[in-house]
């Protein structure tokens, strides 16, 4: 009786075996559960908004659409209409208000201070020189220059922010 | 949530964007659009032009034949046309091109509509923008300038001239985009108008304002009350050791011979109203008392080619942009190069191939006074030789930015307007009578025949037509002739008329017609070989006919003379010199009286450096001296010790201030004087010494607020010498401060040559020498030829100015002629 308890499995045994089977089974339920999860998140994140290279590129769009309407806006008509293109720029590439921000201010900015700087150059610097006599010389003129994309890239990057909570507003509603 | 976050930040954009576009007042003080103001792509940045740009062609609506104008190293263009009105619509041109801003500026300020620009805004205690519009509209300014258009629209060639003139500048302002404005409609948030003969008309009252408006009838009304018997001695209206504009001794054409002209006499009243303690707006909107000027010619027996040569400094405020546009006007029949006024035609100050001539300010006193006698409780009928007469009445609107109209109804009387209309104070019922509000103002012809002038006759022809402001003209011409001719209408007037307030009620107390222009006083080719004249009387007794006034230059044309009778072999050089002259008559004939009278003994440690220093001096303002600061505040307190009469009074009562020129003379002339008595001090009587003993006292504690200002001024190197202390400084035409050039380091003073204040001075200098072959100029003025403070030409000739330097100018015959100094070319071109 010894021997064939020996070579044989007992019962316990077995069921003990596959009590772990089940447990193991029990574990890769879960992780498939959890890979499940995990999918369905990515789905989540894909429908709501972009990858990270996505995201770049979207606010490479709007920095580049902005500077071109931009320009072309401030050549034909007055400086506020920085503040049309901003927002329908923002309304257009449809990302988050706070990238919106960024990436309206960002391309103001540097149109502003960039030209800015490119005229007071071939100026040799006479009229900002002049300017900030008249504010009592507080400001350096590299300073005027910062000031100056500052004020365009603020309007501009409040008025793409508003554009895409504009388009937030909609999609949530469709 | 989500609708919530997107109205705000819609909101905030919106109300960011309108805010930067919208120019502020933030406790009461003017914020530009900021937006608008930074925009480099419409803002100030788009004025900062590149500093090699060159002005392009243009295709001239309204032109008859194309024009070329060859520009210069210094931006002077030399303008070549086939005709006059060609060349005045490109002048035009060239002047709103450069000085839009300016001409506008000055013309609105004349015409009483600064606060259509400016807002209702103070420019100082007690006096608003709208105030000065005010005052402007009341002295008939508008009334008077829509007369001259009248007299230029019956003039044909004039008008013709007026009318391409404004269409040259308004080829420019017409198509100008609002992005390049003068930065300072950027700043101030106003716009060009288009360029018209009216305005024209009130630029040419403007420096009628500036220099035929010195009238001091109040001031010496309350005077002759305060003094009673005393006033003449104080205030006399000639001294002997004056030498007027035309020399004693030069015969004049009686009056008997001249049909029309009457004689002085002397049946005038004074009005018998006092004025004392009268409040007024108008003291410190006054002309400056120091506009003046300097001009002299030596004829071929005393310079060293034997070539005349002239030499002219107007003096007036000095400003950024300057007053004057530099520039040469070349047509078939016409080659004139010299200082043009931004907004008018022609050359004003310059020379021709054969001629040169310059101006320096007459004086008279062409501005009167009556007080009114009303009959009716409302103020509208007047007393006038027996009968009620109605005054008129005239609606002035005054457009004031951000609030709306103001209208302002002006009733003019016989005299003139009422400038003051008070019911609260009886003696402040005034009409004014001024002379330029009559008579044609700027004389475009006469202007246009000097710049044509072969002769000393063209010359005087010219200024037949002149009338104001009265200006001593002196000549030069190549065959040698000089000459000085006062161009002016002078009003005829009775002994003293016009000194004082007069009574309105009466028609004797009118001007008596005018003194017939070839009696203007004149002298050609002197022995003594030189004319000159520096504001000082234009003539002596001998004249026949009555003229006044309280600003009469007392030195600066004795300084002229007696350097010019001792100068033989004169060149340009020592003339340029001459401009810069320092020297003081007056620290000269004053000072060592004063150091005479001075204790010395009684002299502490620390006053006497001050008195060595005085005791050394050699009377010349220079820059780097100390003495003449001394001089100044020592004669500054002394003045005030001697005169306490009048200066322990307050400042409204408006009492004639005597002239230093007579405080000198009673000085050296009699010390037993009762004015030197301080009237506080009843028990006892001071005399000269007492005075200059307390007053050097007082004038050595005052010095360490003198140093304290010098280093708040110059904190760097804050040393005790005339030009720190005298500080001057060019500010900009509207204040807009860093606009202006400031901390000048010059000599020279009122009285001296180089008549260089605190914001006042020599704003042109010229030195013409009439060669057979071409005429030489030297030249300069403080400023630049652009009026764009972001340009190297805003004031591009300041540091020349201040040096005493000058630039010869390239006078040119053709418009192809090579010139290594000549850098560009602008066609105008006539549209088909």
């Amino acid at each position: 009786m010894a021997d064939k308890s020996k070579n044989k499995m007992s019962f316990d045994d077995i069921q003990n075996q596959m009590g772990s089977l089940k447990n193991i089974d029990g574990e890769f339920g879960e992780i498939k559960e959890k890979v499940l999860d995990v999918d369905a998140h990515t789905t989540k994140i894909k429908e709501a908004g972009k990858t990270i290279k996505e995201q770049i590129m979207s606010s490479f769009f709007g920095v580049a659409s902005i500077a071109f309407l931009g320009i072309l806006a401030q050549i034909l008509f007055p400086w506020w209409t920085i503040a049309i293109v901003g927002f329908w720029v923002g309304y257009w590439v449809a990302d988050s208000p706070a990238r919106s921000f960024g990436y309206g201010f960002l391309s103001m900015f540097l149109i502003w201070s960039i030209y800015a700087a490119y005229q007071s150059a071939v100026n040799g610097g006479l009229m900002v020189n002049t300017i900030s006599g008249m504010l009592g010389g507080q400001l350096s003129g590299t300073q005027l220059i910062f000031a100056t994309g500052t004020l365009g890239g603020f309007v501009t990057g409040l008025a793409t922010s508003s554009g895409a909570l504009l388009r937030q507003y909609f999609n949530k509603e469709a | 949530m989500k609708l919530t976050k997107l109205l705000l930040s819609f909101l905030a954009t919106i109300a960011l964007t309108w805010f930067l576009n919208t120019p502020q007042n933030i406790k009461g003080a003017p914020i530009p659009a900021l937006g608008s103001l930074f925009s480099p792509f419409q803002g100030f940045w788009h004025n900062a032009k590149p500093l090699d740009e060159i002005p392009g062609n243009q295709q001239a609506q309204g032109l008859k034949s194309n024009v070329k104008v060859v520009y210069d190293d210094r931006m002077v263009p030399h303008v070549f046309a086939e005709n006059i009105e060609d060349a005045f619509f490109v002048q035009g041109n060239l002047h709103a091109q450069n000085r839009l801003w300016e001409m506008d500026f000055i013309t609105r300020a004349a015409g009483g509509r600064l606060s259509e620009i400016l807002g209702d805004r103070p420019i100082r205690v007690g006096l608003s923008t709208v105030d000065v519009d005010k005052l402007q509209r009341r002295r008939g300014i508008t009334l008077g300038a829509e007369k001259t258009v009248q007299e230029w629209q019956g003039e044909p060639e004039t008008w013709a001239m007026v009318n391409a003139y404004c269409m040259g500048a308004n080829s420019f302002i017409g198509n100008l985009d609002p992005r390049d404005y003068p930065i300072e409609y950027k700043i101030l948030g106003a716009k060009p108008e288009l360029w018209t003969p009216m305005r024209m008309s009130l630029l040419a009252a403007y420096m009628a304002m500036d220099l035929a408006l010195a009238e001091n009838d109040v001031q010496a009304t309350n005077a002759k009350i305060l003094f009673g018997n005393d006033f003449n001695f104080i205030y006399p209206e000639s001294f002997p050791e004056q030498q007027p504009v035309v020399p004693s001794g030069t015969s004049f054409k009686s009056a008997s011979s001249v049909k029309g002209a009457t004689s002085a006499v002397s049946d005038n009243k004074t009005s018998p109203l006092s004025m004392i303690g009268f409040p007024s707006l108008y003291d410190d909107l006054k002309p400056d008392e120091g506009n003046g000027s300097n001009n002299w010619v030596v004829g071929p027996s005393k310079t060293k080619n034997k070539n005349p040569i002239l030499c002219g400094d107007p003096h007036l405020g000095l400003k950024m942009p300057s007053i004057w546009y530099e520039m040469q006007i070349s047509t078939p029949d016409m080659n004139a190069y010299g200082v043009s006024i931004p907004g008018l035609p022609a050359i004003i100050i310059g020379f021709n191939d054969d001629i040169a001539w310059t101006q320096t300010n007459v004086g008279h006193d062409v501005a009167d006074w009556y007080a009114m006698k009303w009959t009716n409780p409302s103020r509208t009928e007047y007393m006038y030789d027996g009968t009620t007469k109605k005054v008129e009445l005239r609606v002035e609107d005054i457009i004031v930015k951000g609030v709306g109209t103001i209208k302002d109804t002006v009733k003019y009387s016989v005299w003139g307007p009422l400038v003051y209309d008070n019911d609260t104070m009886p003696a402040a019922n005034m009409a004014f009578h001024w002379l330029a509000n009559d008579v044609l103002k700027s004389s475009i012809k006469s202007f246009v025949m000097l710049n044509r002038a072969k002769n000393y006759d063209d010359c005087a022809k010219a200024l037949e037509g002149y009338n104001v402001p009265a200006q001593n003209f002196a000549f030069a011409c190549k065959n040698g002739d000089i000459a000085l001719r006062l161009g002016g209408i002078f009003p005829i007037k009775a002994k003293e008329q016009g000194r004082f307030v007069q009574d309105g009620s009466s028609s004797s107390n009118a001007w008596k017609g005018f003194v017939p222009k070839d009696m203007n006083p004149a002298y050609k080719n002197p022995a003594r070989g030189f004319v000159a004249s520096a504001n000082q009387h234009s003539t002596d007794g001998s004249y026949p006919y009555y003229y006044n006034s309280e600003n009469f230059e007392a030195y600066r044309g004795r300084i002229v003379n007696n350097l010019l009778s001792k100068m033989n072999d004169i060149t340009v050089d020592s003339m340029k010199k001459m401009q810069g002259n320092n020297f003081s008559l007056m620290a000269q004939e004053a000072l060592p009286t004063m150091l005479k009278l001075l204790d010395t003994t009684a002299l502490t440690a620390e006053m006497k450096p001050l008195f060595d220093a005085l005791k050394n001096w050699d009377y010349n303002y220079d820059a780097d001296k100390v003495a003449p600061i001394y001089f100044e505040e020592w004669f500054k307190v002394f003045y005030r010790e001697v005169w306490d009469e009048i200066l322990t009074r307050p400042e409204k009562d408006r009492i004639l201030k005597p002239t230093s020129w007579r405080t000198v003379a009673i000085l050296r002339g009699d010390t037993n004087n009762k004015f030197f008595d301080i009237q506080a001090t009843k028990d006892k009587k001071e005399t000269p010494k007492d005075l200059l003993n307390s007053s050097f006292k007082a004038m050595a504690a005052e010095l360490a607020k003198v140093q304290a200002e010098i280093k708040a001024k110059y904190p760097d190197k804050p040393t005790m010498i005339w030009t720190h202390y005298k500080d001057t400084e060019i500010p900009h035409i509207a204040n807009i401060p860093g606009f202006g050039r400031t901390h000048i380091a010059n000599g020279g003073y009122a009285k001296s040559i180089n008549a260089v204040k605190k914001n006042h001075g020599p704003s042109w200098r010229m030195i013409v020498e009439l060669t057979p072959d071409r005429p030489h100029a030297y030249v300069v003025y403080p400023g630049g030829q652009s009026g764009n403070p972001g340009s190297k030409n805003y004031d591009q000739f300041v540091d020349t100015w201040t040096k005493g330097e000058y630039y010869e100018a390239i006078f040119m015959r053709k418009a192809d002629e090579k010139h290594a100094n000549l850098t560009s070319v602008q066609e105008f071109f006539t549209v088909q």
